[in-house]
């Protein structure tokens, strides 16, 4: 009998057994053996024709980006659904690892699959250092930002997982992989780094240090982010995820728009906050609504934050329609006050960061009208996004030929058709921008109260956890006849 | 089940295990159970001895109690011959001995089995029912889900019938055949006409005829009690039938189970029993 030893009891449990799968199958042998193969073949014939340095550099660059930013984030993809799908997640759940515990060590097994590749192909990089035409440096830090699109592309991968329809996840690979990666690029190369990633590291730029800080800051955010957005997904009610993750952004929202402070363009600084604050609110929104009693416990005890911090930082959707208000309220305050005063900015730019928000909301908005079962608010809000995206390019597409903007008008209450509009007729920019406005209050209103039970329901276990906590004889643990943790079923 | 699993959250009422929450208290509750479903997956790529190890981790086992753990279920569950097979070539009764395995990997304080007989052999059977009978024998509270009755008569030391989402008997099986029905099956067999025992019961009151067999059949009497039992053998010996085996047939579960459901269908029986104060779900074997 053989009797596993071969890895430490302080790695994660779903990482060593991710490992010891991964490592047995022929995918990862394959790839492994396929990439040493080409490498070794591209050098010995570059050598022969006396150009190693250029072609090994493309083939490096090329397959290592490939493997490291496409292919094993890729495999991530399905993490979570097959173990939904063949039953085995419910086991695991029943064990003392948590959510998080789960889906990082999912994510934790494919991406130190990454760095073996990366470890293998590292005899290259010096290879290639030989042949002269190399800056070590440069290609240390190309690397470690490779890395940094895996790590943060594989957790988006892994937590996205979790969602069972396989078109919504491989949509959301496609079309968010880009924009992370474009993201990233646009991050790296927008603070001065002159175009190609490595080629302007020794610049000498005082910018440089603090940049690539920042976007390693970024990267790890994001990689925290999905990871927890996945656990929340899979968690019980009674863990809570949401508190740690929206409390996180609220500092990483704020910390981008005092960026300027430090020499940061603005502009950058409002993009960085947009990538940063979409996939949040959206998380936020969507979140499946549940009320827990242990999680209201741990408001009602804390000692940094008030108890009514719950309404806005518990876990589901009901809270989440606040901490979008409160989200919003900070990035245009900041907007207005100081990052782009109305002296220097056009008055069409506040409208359209008020039609960016409404754009969230709108979505919501519809949810929360049709009454639908809101377990699935997810994939109806990327539906409707998709629905107002196409139908603003269809009715954009006579006005580009014609030269008007009269179709436009026919849907000009859609953020996405006002956004165009906003460009198109700017005298009109302040109809457009209110009515956005009355959008985003009306999604607030209308969501506030399909949630109303569920704030009865957090008023009425905070008040009596209080007074729990007020009176030593009684028993913390006192229950009400409702269910302490239930899960909001609107229909 | 999947409730008190954890798994899943009531919508009504609260459910505790071991005195533990099971909303509140998940992480305890699940120190304390073993959970065995009746449908689960496998890994691909995974030996027996892997999978075991994988979820000793998963429960918080280290070092050389982990070691130790996976060698005792391997042995408990007689796996140890097959620790390095992959899981997903096992047979529908090592795969089942190998979640059994799982379950108790913790050495938890309940069990939770879930139709843990179903699908396998009867060979395999057996062999499962011999393990759950030694973890009872160690003092665990195991709570069994099963539609074979027959089986549950022989591992459980209580049983709880459900109906629709309500509970229509708690208690031993033999209190389950007792409560069924006031009347006893009795097979007769008498030397001469078989007919006679029928024409017999026809004139006898209080004993009805069942069915006939090659030397009698079987009669129903209105009573179970022991006197009304030997009065009836004496009467027949006194009508000169020349009775030669006169038997008490066993009620199978089954038959006890579906006479409750026809009662309850009654209008006027339409209430279920009241369940015994001094049993609560969580801590009833059945």
């Amino acid at each position: 009998m053989t009797l596993p030893k071969d890895f430490s009891d302080r790695l994660s449990p779903m990482l060593v057994k991710e490992l010891r799968q991964g490592l047995r199958t022929r995918t990862f042998t394959s790839a492994f053996l396929l990439l040493q193969a080409v490498l070794v073949f591209t050098m010995v014939v570059a050598s022969a024709a006396g150009q190693a340095s250029e072609v090994l550099d493309g083939f490096f660059w090329f397959f290592l980006g490939l493997a490291l930013a496409f292919i094993m984030p890729l495999r991530g993809i399905n993490a979570l659904s097959r173990e939904q799908k063949e039953n085995t997640l419910e086991l695991v759940s029943v064990t003392q690892l948590s959510a998080y515990r789960i889906v990082s060590g999912k994510w934790a097994a494919l991406f130190s699959q990454s760095l073996l590749l990366t470890i293998a192909v590292l005899p290259y990089v010096v290879l290639r250092y030989f042949f002269g035409g190399v800056n070590l440096l440069q290609d240390l830090v190309g690397l470690g930002f490779l890395l940094l699109i895996s790590s943060t592309f594989t957790a988006f991968a892994v937590g996205i997982s979790a969602f069972r329809s396989i078109l919504l996840r491989g949509l959301l690979f496609f079309a968010i992989g880009f924009l992370v990666f474009t993201g990233f690029q646009i991050i790296f190369t927008a603070v001065q780094f002159g175009g190609v990633i490595p080629s302007t590291l020794v610049s000498g730029s005082s910018i440089i240090l603090p940049s690539l800080i920042f976007v390693f800051v970024v990267g790890v955010f994001f990689t925290f982010y999905f990871i927890a957005m996945g656990a929340s997904r899979i968690a019980a009610v009674s863990e809570n995820y949401s508190t740690t993750k929206r409390l996180l952004s609220l500092v990483a929202l704020i910390l981008t728009l005092l960026l300027p402070l430090i020499g940061i363009n603005e502009e950058l600084c409002l993009g960085f906050a947009i990538v940063i604050l979409t996939p949040v609110l959206i998380d936020a929104l969507t979140e499946k609504a549940a009320v827990s009693r242990i999680v209201l416990r741990n408001f009602v005890n804390s000692r940094f934050l008030p108890a009514r911090a719950a309404y806005f930082l518990a876990p589901g959707w009901h809270t989440g329609i606040f901490y979008f208000l409160i989200a919003a309220a900070i990035f245009f305050i900041a907007s207005v006050t100081f990052l782009f005063p109305a002296t220097t900015h056009e008055e069409n730019f506040y409208w359209a960061l008020i039609t960016y928000f409404s754009a969230l909301a709108f979505p919501m908005l519809l949810i929360h009208l049709s009454r639908r079962p809101t377990d699935s608010a997810f994939k109806t809000f990327i539906i409707i996004q998709m629905v107002c995206s196409c139908l603003t390019a269809i009715i954009a597409m006579p006005t580009a030929i014609l030269g008007t903007d009269t179709f436009l008008w026919a849907l000009f209450f859609l953020p996405h058709t006002s956004f165009v509009l906003l460009m198109e007729s700017a005298g009109a920019a302040p109809l457009i921008g209110s009515f956005q406005a009355v959008i985003i209050i009306g999604t607030v209103i209308v969501s506030a109260l399909r949630a109303r039970p569920l704030y009865n329901q957090m008023s009425s276990i905070m008040s009596e956890l209080k007074t729990n906590s007020q009176s030593p004889t009684d028993n913390d643990s006192a229950q009400s006849d409702s269910p302490s943790d239930m899960q909001h079923s609107p229909t | 089940m999947r409730i008190l699993a954890t798994l899943d959250t009531p919508t009504h009422g609260r459910a505790h295990v071991m005195g533990y929450d099971v909303v509140e208290e998940s992480n305890k509750v699940r120190s304390l159970l073993g959970w065995m479903p009746d449908n689960y997956g496998t890994y691909e790529n995974m030996t027996v001895s892997d999978y075991l190890d994988f979820f000793a981790r998963a429960q918080g086992i280290h070092d050389e109690e982990r070691i130790s753990r996976v060698r005792d279920v391997m042995e408990f569950t007689e796996l140890t011959d097959i620790a390095d097979r992959l899981i997903d070539k096992l047979s529908k009764g090592m795969a089942q001995r190998l979640c059994l395995g799982r379950a108790l990997i913790h050495d938890p304080e309940v069990l939770i089995l879930d139709e843990p007989a179903a699908g396998l052999d009867p060979k395999a059977r057996v062999e499962l029912k011999h393990l759950i009978r030694i973890l009872a024998q160690d003092g665990k509270s195991i709570f069994i889900s099963s539609h074979i009755l027959s089986e549950l008569e022989e591992m459980c030391d209580s049983l709880l019938f459900i109906d629709q989402g309500r509970i229509v008997h708690h208690g031993t099986a033999e209190e389950l055949k007792r409560s069924s029905k006031e009347s006893l099956l009795v097979h007769v067999e008498i030397a001469g006409d078989p007919a006679s025992l029928q024409s017999w019961t026809e004139m006898t009151p209080h004993v009805e005829f069942i069915e006939s067999t090659k030397h009698g059949g079987q009669v129903a009497l209105d009573s179970a009690e022991g006197e009304v039992l030997a009065d009836t053998l004496r009467r027949m010996i006194e009508s000169g039938l020349r009775v030669t085996e006169f038997k008490r047939i066993e009620r199978r579960l089954e038959d006890a189970f579906v006479d409750i459901l026809s009662r309850l269908s009654q209008p006027e029986n339409a209430e279920p029993p009241p369940l015994p104060n001094n049993h609560t779900p969580s801590d009833s074997k059945g």
